[in-house]
């Protein structure tokens, strides 16, 4: 299913720039268009000098064409063109995503015209068959192979073009969507008990409608669950009265991914450092604890996977450090989390990591995973600090595993 | 599979290519083994390409093999020198890039058809490897369209000037390669897009675009038609102006002591002259030879000739046999007719054929060093026919053929410039008041400056001149008057064929339309008074009397060369021109084009408006919502930004960005049970308005003038109708299907 982001609207066309006038007519010429006008020009210039026949028609049929290419564009009709994407998010390395392009012609007839989707900084270009006067067409399409991220689909763009190809104009229709694509990901076991400092259920004086600690009765209104009524209370008082609970705590994950590229001898070490903090993210979603997985300015706090995937899309390298600000603001908005976990290559300092597990407290545990693919698989284990060194992906679960015992 | 084919296209399209640019030299060579000698680079090089391509060598490898291959090459296709065991010696290499140098300028030097031997073949050799050597290479090696186009052209660019002034298929060869190069860009460009899934109408696009091209290229040719071919620059070869210059003293031989016998002739056809030179350029101080003659159409320049020259004009052939005797002492070679071949084969004397250079405009030659006086020679010509009347067309002279208006004669000639004649006919008159007015003194005077012709000749009362003064100021005086004019030197073959100082005679020449150039007999010029040495001459008639008087007589039908209708004066033939030219139809063509277009624009926002009026006086009760929701959606149309038809209306609106209330309120009062009130539905028709006009104002200036004038939402209804016609049920939309089964939207 497709989610509109933006449509295309009018404010868009307006806000080109006045002085892309000037150069309107060189930028409406293809690459070919251009080659023919300087060929005919240069075809010109000896006809003019030598008065070669031969040029003069090469000239004179190069001014022609273009004249043509010209008064093709004035002839109506503007086809609307919408995508719509078969699935948001794909992994990395998976199957290409595929899309639906649905094309409605406009008054003139089409001869093969040619469609493109953006795909991020990819294109899709493919030429639809002969269209009849405002025949609907709908196409399939592949997009391609696209890294990590978030990647902008559509607007739908039409070239309308001349029989030769000289002259092309290009209308976009359609919405613009957003494909995630999100990091490899690996299984990891469940964590054990222990692990964290938390999973005991204390209670909070949050309240909930559902958990253990009971609270107090409150009437009862629409759309609460009718096994949280307290059927002799209400008998008691005349009316439907249901059970409030004390929320318990539930148990926290806190995943750091170092967004600083000084912190990464190589490109690759990121990507592995993201592949590696989403996965644990994942894991501890799925063990059911409120996880934090931030990088940079992006976080999530979930317990769904799709928001851990959908932020991991975004996260991107920065030349500015500011892991030690980021695990600041971090640790204000979670409090009493259980387990930090920190992703980083392997240039960072462990002092500094240190110094950004501080922010969370003494009692959280502390894992710092190192996305170093040119060394070997390390452990560390020195009382608080279980320190990981992961060449790759398929490691992590192993490496992993033996820190938790 | 796609791409070799598409290597295979561009590998024949190459050969085609070069194999056409090569042709223009079907008219300079003799025969076609220029053919070979340019495409078996050509040939070879392609194959050369696939090899590297086919296992991904780059350009210098490429490179480096086709320049290590060019001087055997050439030194066998070219120079046909293989050699032992078809390895051709390190002699006949080296002699392939020495001549290359050299071999142009020998070609272009030649009067064509050239023979197909030596250095020459290297000219098509040079042009065929060099050109296929990037062309193919960029065909093949890069995607970009017009990148091997440009070798190409630019091979067109070097073998045009290098080839005759008119080559057979000129028009068709033009637009063959014009349609060539443009479709195979696009097709180039075409298979450049990396298409997703199948690559659909590949085929029916490039020939859409080979057909566009093609006719494109057929209107063009009725758009510029090559009517003048003289002005085609070709390059001229070596300078020949000092030999030029030196052979004027000798267009008259001069007199030997002892030595009157010039030369004996055979074969010279009855009426016919020999000719020495001719004069085509008239300085300061008379007639002389020009380097290149004036009014040739390209072809006046001297030149070195082979086997065979091609005569410009038809006519018979003869053969001619010359031997020189002593008393002539001259550069020209003398000649009958125009040139076809020349035969030195058994010259006792020392000139050769590569010694001559020859005139094709002035059908004239004359030899480097003069010729000797035991040359022997025989050649075949072509003889025209040399005769015309007043009716024939004559060509305008150019203004190197004539003197500056204002210039020293004019004075003199203006009772001869009669707007009510003909060109020929003023020529004839001016010929006739000096062959019945002049006195002619037989001697050597040939001076020819402006005072001997103006002041000393015609400016007189007596007119007194040699018989080539008279050829002289008949020259000068015809050019004047509007016919294209020149001065020829040779002899009359006496007695069995001698010919001696008193045969040296002088004529003038006039040129016709057809570019011919047809003799003036000194007859019908010269002086019919002969003065014996110190006799008086006849005084003159004033020249305007003269013409007078004979024009009267022209108008009474008595004469039979100058004629002039009955009563009025007739027109001189100088009428404007009333047919227009191509352009002219062109433009006349378009610009009605263009006011129909603009006609068509100014009524769309009147059928627009009528549109309107129609829809809002509809009987039907639902019909000012559909159709005031539809307004909207033909502003939104008419401004750029069209939402699909087959949408529901609150799709509709969500896609314009405006409130979802109308196309609510529009579905709710089409779908209800019972008619809306009346006052509603034109509330709502106010609103939609109201919204159309908004819309409208959103976009820029430019697309809201664009919004009134375009016809766009005018055709999607004529497309919406159509449609329906043409489907048997009523098509509507979804939503709207119930509703107009209760009530048909057009009610």
């Amino acid at each position: 299913m497709s989610t509109p982001a933006r449509p295309v609207s009018a404010e868009r066309r307006r806000a080109r720039p006045s002085a892309s006038w000037l150069t309107a007519p060189w930028r409406i010429l293809t690459p070919l268009g251009r080659g023919v006008v300087a060929v005919g020009a240069f075809a010109a210039v000896l006809s003019e000098w030598f008065h070669w026949h031969e040029f003069t028609q090469l000239a004179v049929l190069s001014l022609g064409l273009l004249l043509l290419g010209l008064l093709w564009q004035l002839l109506p009709g503007t086809p609307t063109a919408e995508v719509t994407l078969r699935r948001h998010r794909v992994v990395e390395g998976s199957a290409s995503p595929s899309a639906l392009v649905d094309v409605q012609a406009g008054a003139a007839p089409m001869l093969f015209p040619k469609v493109v989707v953006p795909v991020g900084r990819h294109r899709v270009e493919l030429r639809l068959p002969f269209l009849g006067p405002f025949a609907r067409h709908t196409e399939e399409i592949t997009l391609p192979d696209v890294p990590r991220g978030v990647h902008i689909v559509g607007p739908v763009t039409y070239e309308k073009s001349d029989p030769v190809g000289l002259v092309a104009r290009r209308f976009r229709s359609g919405q613009v969507l957003e494909l995630f694509v999100s990091p490899r990901v690996t299984d990891l076991a469940v964590f054990a008990g222990g692990l964290t400092n938390d999973l005991e259920g204390a209670t909070s004086q949050r309240p909930s409608m559902s958990d253990l600690a009971f609270h107090a009765l409150r009437e009862y209104v629409p759309g609460d669950d009718l096994r949280h009524v307290h059927w002799r209370s209400s008998a008691k008082a005349g009316e439907l009265l249901v059970r409030q609970f004390h929320e318990t705590r539930r148990g926290h994950v806190t995943v750091l991914l170092d967004a600083t590229r000084d912190s990464y001898p190589r490109l690759r070490d990121f990507e592995l450092a993201v592949s590696v903090a989403t996965s644990i993210a994942l894991r501890a979603v799925r063990d059911d604890f409120d996880t934090y997985l931030r990088c940079g300015p992006h976080f999530a706090r979930s317990r769904h996977a799709a928001a851990m995937t959908d932020v991991a899309c975004r996260f991107v390298g920065d030349a500015v450090d500011s892991y030690q600000a980021h695990a600041s603001a971090a640790a204000e908005t979670i409090a009493g989390t259980g387990l930090v976990v920190q992703v980083t290559g392997a240039a960072r300092d462990l002092v500094q990591l240190d110094a950004a597990a501080q922010s969370f407290g003494r009692g959280a545990d502390w894992l710092v995973v190192r996305a170093d693919s040119e060394h070997d698989a390390t452990m560390r284990d020195s009382g608080t600090l279980r320190e990981l060194s992961v060449p790759d992906l398929a490691r992590l679960q192993e490496l992993l595993a033996r820190a938790r015992r | 599979m796609r791409t070799q084919r598409g290597a295979s296209a561009d590998v024949i399209v190459v050969a085609v290519m070069m194999a056409t640019i090569l042709s223009i030299f079907d008219d300079t060579f003799v025969d076609r083994r220029y053919l070979v000698a340019g495409l078996a680079p050509v040939a070879l090089l392609l194959v050369m390409v696939l090899v590297a391509r086919r296992f991904h060598e780059g350009g210098w490898w490429f490179s480096l093999a086709a320049l290590v291959m060019f001087s055997p090459l050439g030194a066998v296709v070219a120079l046909r020198e293989p050699g032992h065991f078809v390895v051709p010696s390190l002699d006949a290499m080296s002699r392939v890039l020495a001549e290359s140098i050299s071999a142009p300028t020998t070609l272009v030097s030649t009067v064509p058809p050239v023979d197909s031997t030596g250095e020459l073949l290297l000219v098509p050799y040079l042009i065929g490897f060099f050109a296929t050597m990037a062309s193919a290479w960029l065909a093949l090696g890069t995607s970009r369209p017009l990148a091997p186009v440009v070798p190409l052209v630019l091979a067109l660019g070097a073998t045009i000037p290098l080839g005759v002034l008119v080559p057979t298929l000129l028009v068709v060869r033009g637009i063959f390669v014009a349609i060539v190069l443009v479709a195979w860009s696009a097709v180039r460009a075409r298979r450049r897009e990396s298409l997703a899934g199948a690559a659909r109408g590949s085929v029916a696009s490039a020939l859409t675009a080979v057909v566009t091209v093609a006719l494109l290229a057929g209107l063009v040719s009725l758009l510029v038609p090559d009517d003048d071919h003289a002005d085609r620059v070709l390059l001229r070869g070596s300078d020949n102006t000092p030999l030029v210059s030196a052979a004027a003293s000798s267009a008259l031989p001069p007199e030997r002591e002892g030595e009157d016998v010039l030369l004996k002739a055979s074969g010279v056809p009855d009426g016919q002259r020999l000719r020495f030179a001719v004069l085509d350029l008239y300085s300061s101080e008379g007639w002389v030879p020009a380097e290149e003659s004036p009014g040739s159409d390209g072809y006046g320049t001297y030149k070195r000739i082979g086997h065979e020259v091609a005569p410009l004009h038809p006519g018979r052939t003869v053969v001619v046999r010359v031997r020189l005797r002593s008393g002539y002492d001259s550069d020209w070679l003398p000649l009958v007719g125009e040139l076809t071949s020349i035969d030195f084969a058994w010259n006792p004397g020392r000139t050769e054929a590569s010694d001559v250079r020859y005139n094709q405009s002035t059908a004239t030659a004359l030899v480097v060093d003069g010729v000797d006086v035991r040359d022997r020679y025989s050649f075949e010509s072509v003889v025209g026919d040399d005769t015309w009347t007043r009716r024939d067309a004559v060509r305008e002279p150019t203004d190197a053929q004539q003197q500056p208006v204002g210039s020293f004669l004019d004075a003199y000639l203006r009772p001869f410039d009669r707007e009510e004649l003909l060109p020929i006919e003023r020529v004839l008159l001016l010929a006739r008041y000096l062959r019945l007015n002049g006195n002619v003194r037989y001697g050597v005077e040939v001076s020819q400056t402006p005072d001997d012709l103006g002041r000393r000749m015609l400016g007189t009362p007596r007119v007194v001149g040699s018989p080539f003064q008279y050829s002289a100021l008949m020259a000068l005086g015809a050019s004047r008057l509007g016919v294209a004019a020149r001065v020829v030197t040779g002899a009359q073959v006496g007695r069995r064929g001698v010919v001696d100082h008193g045969d040296v005679t002088s004529w003038v020449e006039l040129q016709f339309a057809d570019g011919t150039w047809r003799p003036l007999d000194p007859d019908r010029y010269v002086g019919s008074h002969v003065l014996a040495d110190g006799g008086d001459a006849t005084e003159s008639d004033d020249a305007d009397a003269f013409v007078r008087d004979q024009l009267q007589q022209a108008a009474k039908g008595r004469d039979k060369e100058i004629r002039l209708p009955e009563g009025a004066p007739i027109t001189d033939g100088t009428a404007e021109d009333s047919s227009r030219s191509p352009w002219q139809v062109v433009l006349l063509l378009m610009g009605s084009l263009v006011a129909l277009i603009l006609l068509a624009l100014l009524l769309v926002p009147v059928v627009k408006l009528l549109r309107r009026v129609r829809r809002r006086r509809t009987s039907s009760w639902s019909a000012p919502y559909v159709n005031g929701w539809q307004e909207v959606l033909d502003a939104a149309r008419d401004r750029g930004t069209p939402v699909p038809d087959t949408w529901s209306r609150v799709a509709q609106a969500s896609r314009l960005g405006v409130g979802l209330d109308l196309a609510r309120r529009a579905d709710g009062a089409v779908f209800a049970a019972r008619p809306a009130d009346g006052t509603d539905a034109l509330e709502f028709w106010d609103t939609c308005m109201v919204l159309r006009r908004e819309l409208v104002r959103e976009v820029d200036l430019r697309h809201r003038l664009w919004s009134y004038l375009n016809p766009a939402s005018l055709l999607a209804g004529w497309a919406r109708n159509r449609s329906r016609a043409d489907s048997a049920a009523r098509q509507v939309r979804d939503e709207d299907r119930g509703a107009r089964r209760q009530q048909p939207a057009g009610a």
